[in-house]
């Protein structure tokens, strides 16, 4: 399976690698889902959502990088994939801003889609990525929310209950 | 000697980004982390959810329990609870 995994802190251009993916796969492609997470201009803490005006990621290389590639081989050994990308950024980002790719190829659709966001739900809870929030209420460290791990808990469920690939 | 790093949040509360030790064992750097830290670098580093990677590989089990040994010169590392995406 081609795949291409990367930190960084330039922007991307999601046409780029979905034309990427699209050399690579040849005639065996039927799906490419694509995502792209942006920030939000709201912090995620629940009931005083304050505005942000900026966030900070920060990661740590190497380590960071084989996070990504052990959720990328979940993905491959729970769906039958012909090639993935995941660009993160990192450094600072503001609202509006890309800070998140990830593009998946199948030769079905439901591959496609359910692996992007199965991959995504991962990157939320595993990856290695710290956010600090700049908003109007001061400097924060986010914490991964209660929803973001019972989303990435419920794909290990639905491996146990079922032979669903 | 060993080379401990910090990241985010343990960073700020520690004030550096790493720093060398001579430990060749979990237990002989919580002694040598307890001397050389301030009490709320300590309490930053031993909450829970702060997990320890030796040379890029997450430890098993709980790093302020654990007796294993490290290499001589190993990379440590201190991970607050990540967030992602």
């Amino acid at each position: 399976m081609h795949r291409v995994i990367q930190v960084q802190q330039q922007d991307f251009e999601l046409a780029e690698h979905y034309e990427m993916i699209r050399q690579h796969c040849g005639e065996a492609v039927g799906a490419i889902a694509a995502f792209v997470g942006l920030v939000r201009d709201h912090n995620s803490h629940a009931g005083d959502g304050g505005t942000v005006g900026s966030l900070a990621l920060e990661h740590y290389p190497g380590m960071t990088e084989s996070s990504i590639c052990q959720i990328v081989d979940e993905a491959e050994q729970r769906w039958p994939l012909l090639a993935v990308t995941v660009i993160h950024r990192v450094g600072e980002l503001k609202p509006t801003d890309q800070i998140v790719l990830v593009v998946v190829a199948s030769a079905h659709r439901s591959a496609a889609f359910a692996a992007a966001e199965f991959i995504m739900d991962y990157l939320k809870t595993r990856a290695i990525f710290w956010k600090k929030e700049t908003s109007d209420q001061g400097v924060t460290w986010v914490e991964s929310t209660l929803g973001d791990q019972q989303r990435a808990s419920a794909w290990s469920d639905q491996a146990k209950s079922s032979d669903f690939a | 000697m060993i080379t401990v790093k910090f990241f985010a949040s343990l960073r700020e509360a520690v004030g550096h980004d790493h720093v060398t030790l001579d430990a060749d064992t979990l237990p002989r750097l919580r002694s040598a982390l307890a001397e050389r830290l301030s009490k709320e670098a300590q309490q930053a580093l031993w909450a829970d959810g702060v997990r320890l990677a030796i040379n890029q590989q997450f430890l098993a089990s709980d790093w302020r329990t654990c007796d294993d040994s490290v290499g001589p010169s190993a990379e440590i590392a201190f991970l607050p609870p990540v967030t992602g995406g």
